[in-house]
């Protein structure tokens, strides 16, 4: 028999990771070509909820590996439920891949990370300006898939709640 | 209702920069009278204004002297700070050599590094109390306390093109420990459009199509 519902572990990052993403691609857009003086600070948010986010990736992974997960019901068309996981793993993806193509970018231009505390790790590669362009437009690419995503994903949950009714979205609840 | 409009019209134009570079410049009719009435609309400059006029452009980059324009602070370990414009004073005093091909600024200082080192004393000149430190367009008084922080010495150099450098995006808000930005506005629109200017360079580069 398997749970009705996502763990609780689980169900919390989802939310959780779901605000910071928000935050990060509103951060992002915001900030992408304004000369404001709150830039400085906002880029410095940006990296280390980026880097934050790259680890709760990770740690929801393992979590997920070793988790009783619900099933989606049977009473959806399998061709949904084969785009559903193909969703689900493209957005695991993009979420891996936002903060790596992000810290590789600020690596390839030279730039270190600094973290709280005056920590400043310096870029531990050369320099270079192919690696950062193929960086920089990968992220922004990522980015775009990301929020399309997020959005799709949120409508067909809402799809699943409001119109079939069949309390799919309750699992994640 | 119409703010909302405005916030779906940013949003769209945000999106827009995702994906491909949105404000393409627009030309405008080049003139005297223009920079005259921007002059006339921006009277911060003319402090500016004023010293380009008695300016005289050495012959060559060992014998220039450098400003950092913006002010940064100084922070001590117990996180007291004093804010400092620095300048970089050259210590080579012996004339240019031939000029005139392409490069010839950059040929020179190649040329000069290879016989012996360029030297450049770096100074440190503190702001008194009252001094404007968050505007880079208004002088301190000439009697400020000057520190001579280091020297800076160039032993090789080489084309910009194909040179190491090339690559690093010099962000001014890249500091190391001790030092912090002000709050002048144009040092924080530096970092920010010497990002934008590095994406452009970098997708040119990687592939030689203009963005």
């Amino acid at each position: 028999m398997k749970p009705v519902r996502y763990p609780f572990a689980l169900r919390l990052m989802h939310w959780a990771m779901a605000v910071l993403i928000a935050a990060q691609l509103g951060l992002g857009l915001a900030m992408i070509d304004s000369l404001a003086p709150w830039r400085t600070v906002t880029v410095r948010i940006h990296a280390l909820t980026g880097l934050g986010l790259a680890v709760l990736v990770l740690v929801r992974v393992c979590l997920r590996k070793v988790s009783d997960l619900p099933k989606l019901p049977g009473t959806i068309p399998l061709w949904q439920r084969r785009t559903a996981e193909a969703m689900h793993l493209t957005l695991y993806l993009l979420m891996a891949g936002m903060p790596l193509s992000g810290l590789m970018l600020r690596f390839a231009a030279g730039v270190p990370v600094s973290l709280p505390g005056g920590v400043l790790i310096p870029s531990p590669i050369v320099p270079d300006l192919v690696l950062y362009a193929a960086m920089r437009e990968l992220h922004a690419a990522l980015a775009a898939g990301l929020l399309s995503l997020v959005m799709i994903h949120a409508a067909a949950a809402l799809h699943h709640a409001l119109v079939r009714r069949d309390d799919l979205h309750k699992t994640m609840l | 209702m119409r703010s909302l409009k405005k916030l779906l019209a940013a949003f769209r134009e945000k999106l827009g920069v995702l994906s491909k570079w949105s404000r393409a410049p627009v030309a405008g009719r080049p003139g005297p009278r223009r920079l005259a009435a921007f002059a006339a609309r921006h009277p911060e400059g003319a402090a500016f204004r004023s010293w380009q006029s008695s300016y005289r452009p050495s012959a060559s980059f060992a014998m220039e002297r450098y400003h950092s324009i913006n002010a940064f602070y100084l922070v001590d370990e117990s996180g007291n700070r004093r804010a400092v414009r620095w300048q970089a004073e050259p210590r080579t005093q012996w004339a240019a050599a031939e000029g005139g091909k392409d490069d010839a600024l950059g040929q020179d200082l190649i040329r000069r590094a290879a016989m012996q080192p360029v030297e450049f004393e770096l100074v440190f000149t503190f702001a008194g109390p009252g001094d404007p430190v968050d505007d880079p367009s208004a002088l301190w008084p000439g009697n400020r306390t000057r520190v001579k922080a280091g020297s800076i010495t160039v032993t090789a150099a080489e084309l910009q093109g194909e040179g190491e450098c090339n690559a690093i995006n010099f962000d001014p808000l890249v500091l190391p420990a001790g030092m912090a930005p002000t709050a002048t506005p144009i040092l924080h629109a530096r970092s920010a459009a010497y990002a934008v200017s590095l994406r452009r360079r970098a997708y040119e580069v990687a592939t030689g199509d203009t963005p």
